[in-house]
């Protein structure tokens, strides 16, 4: 055989599973979401009238404002949370490893151990904070059982995590060229001016990544909500509304229209992001 | 800055950061008295963990079979992920199929790409297919994995020509050049791939969730986490016992390979 027909033979497997599994469901997704699609039963062609049902829908924006304003404030907490975290173990102090690993360890760990423990760390009456708040006098809200304070239970949550994010940066601050500093410190610059005008434009290109990265997690949150919910409404994130949607009243129709909404919002914000980029993100001249 | 100062504020830090696991283990030892009023339990037991393995509802609900299942579900395509990773990462990027560069361009964009959008058609796909509530529906979908194949693309593109011309000089088979001269080659990045892929596997949610009902299925996160929110609601120690065995084999793996953790971040930084 000759070398690339044995290559094309190696790539078969990935092909098949690309337009089985990529090419074929959004095509598909485009046709479901113009039907009626119950989980059983004939579908039937609606047009658009999916999306227009949900454009109706208080749920939906409800969902959607759960949703966004947890993005806007839990994605500049668990950037800025990071970058601190990697400042501070960006050295070789003895034992910063052991903090380096610690700090990581959120990002390793399954959605659903870490929403099963602060379930009880956030229990109004029992939780491990509550209690701390009356050793100093306070009463602690109700956390996830009051409406008021759902979105900051699950920023707690966030900001936890956010260290997580670690490794990327001390990544990026490690690639920072060392005469720099050293330029810097001749001139007489302190630590704080060594940050703000060479470690932060220097970091821009991985704060651009992490902001993308931040919108499509933030708009994908499903595990822990699901798990934990919240009063009222405050806990139903996009993604669960989709989930109860498809498989608790099984509209598939209207739940993949939802889908397609969450991709075009997370599509327009990734290019608003990325035409920005010229504006902040630093990029070396070739 | 002044070292003790910051010591003092990373260690206030470290607190914060492993306190939630600190409390999530030490509680499955407690006994159900001593889980909201002790931090240290006064005495260990094993209760919580013999309640959870035994299915102490009387539900019959299998957890050591969901670990069974959580491993089956995890370690099927971890393994197929690194070997149609090499595979098809050695054809586009050391073969140069025609328009091999078009290929890698189409990797990215399925990396990228959303899945949220899957999810459904894929459902009905798996449904239709008779996948639902079974093996094969939680596995198929993840056997290829884009990222696994781009970042081989990017180690394979490392190795030189002349390695590969002796082999086949030699009259070594492609398939032998794989296995003898590559995959020896790229043991970091094989490290990579499938400690990541094993993470997102053994942890794995909303897509078992979806496709499989049938309890003697579950892997353990599912399993977990609707006992959390049905029959054990109100049994926190039972709940961390789970939530124990769930992180367990995950923190082990990470601190035995933590080098390879901390090479695959700043490698691609395109997961974790």
């Amino acid at each position: 055989m000759k070398k690339s027909q044995i290559g094309f033979l190696f790539i078969l497997p990935w092909v098949i599973g690309f337009i089985i599994f990529t090419v074929f469901p959004i095509i598909a997704a485009l046709y479901i979401a113009m039907t009626d699609w119950s989980i059983i039963g004939q579908a039937s062609f609606i047009g658009f009238q999916n999306f227009r049902a949900i454009f109706a829908d208080p749920t939906f924006y409800k969902a959607l404002l759960v949703t966004g304003r947890y993005a806007i404030l839990a994605i500049p907490l668990t950037i800025i949370t990071a970058l601190l975290v990697a400042l501070g173990v960006n050295n070789d102090y003895k034992g910063i490893g052991i903090f380096r690993t610690i700090f990581y360890m959120p990002s390793i760990v399954s959605g659903v151990a870490v929403a099963i423990v602060f379930k009880w760390i956030l229990d109004p009456t029992y939780g491990v904070l509550n209690s701390l708040l009356r050793l100093f006098g306070l009463t602690g809200p109700d956390w996830l059982y009051d409406p008021a304070w759902v979105l900051p239970s699950y920023l707690i949550m966030a900001i936890w995590g956010a260290s997580g994010g670690l490794y990327i940066y001390l990544a990026a601050l490690r690639d920072i060229p060392r005469e720099l500093y050293e330029g810097a410190t001749i001139d007489g610059a302190g630590w704080l001016q060594k940050i703000r005008y060479i470690t932060l434009p220097m970091l821009t290109p991985i704060l651009f990544y992490n902001l993308v990265m931040g919108i499509i997690s933030a708009f994908r949150k499903f595990t822990d909500a699901y798990i934990l919910g919240g009063a009222g409404e405050e806990g139903v994130f996009y993604m669960v509304y989709l989930y109860q949607q498809a498989f608790s009243f099984y509209k598939m129709g209207y739940a993949t229209a939802l889908a397609w909404i969450l991709f075009v919002i997370i599509l327009g914000l990734t290019l608003v992001v990325n035409y920005t980029k010229k504006y902040w993100v630093y990029a070396e001249r070739k | 800055m002044k070292m003790p100062l910051i010591y003092l504020v990373l260690t206030t830090g470290l607190f914060l950061s492993i306190f939630p696991y600190l409390w999530m283990v030490l509680s499955s030892f407690k006994v159900s008295g001593e889980i909201f009023t002790r931090f240290w339990p006064s005495k260990l037991t094993l209760s919580n963990y013999a309640f959870i393995l035994q299915g102490g509802t009387g539900q019959e609900r299998n957890f050591v079979g969901s670990i069974v299942n959580s491993l089956i579900i995890t370690i099927i395509p971890t393994i197929s992920v690194v070997f149609f990773g090499m595979l098809t990462a050695y054809a586009l990027r050391r073969l140069k199929v025609r328009g091999y560069r078009y290929f890698e361009n189409i990797i990215i964009y399925q990396m990228l790409f959303p899945g949220v959008l899957f999810l459904i058609p894929l459902f009905l796909m798996m449904r239709d297919w008779g996948m639902i509530n079974n093996y094969s529906g939680m596995i198929l979908r993840y056997l290829i994995d884009p990222w696994a194949i781009f970042i081989y693309i990017q180690f394979f593109k490392t190795i030189p020509e002349s390695l590969l011309e002796a082999a086949r000089i030699d009259g070594a088979s492609e398939i032998k050049i794989i296995t003898r001269i590559m995959l020896p080659l790229s043991k970091t990045t094989t490290a990579i791939v499938i400690l990541f892929t094993f993470m997102a596997r053994w942890g794995e949610f909303l897509w078992p969730l979806i496709v499989n009902k049938n309890y003697d299925k579950m892997p353990l996160s599912v399993l977990l986490a609707l006992f959390t929110k049905g029959e054990y609601k109100t049994y926190p120690g039972v709940q961390m016992a789970g939530a124990t065995l769930l992180t367990l084999p995950i923190v082990v793996l990470f601190l035995v390979f933590r080098r390879y953790f901390e090479e695959g971040i700043s490698f691609t930084g395109l997961k974790g």
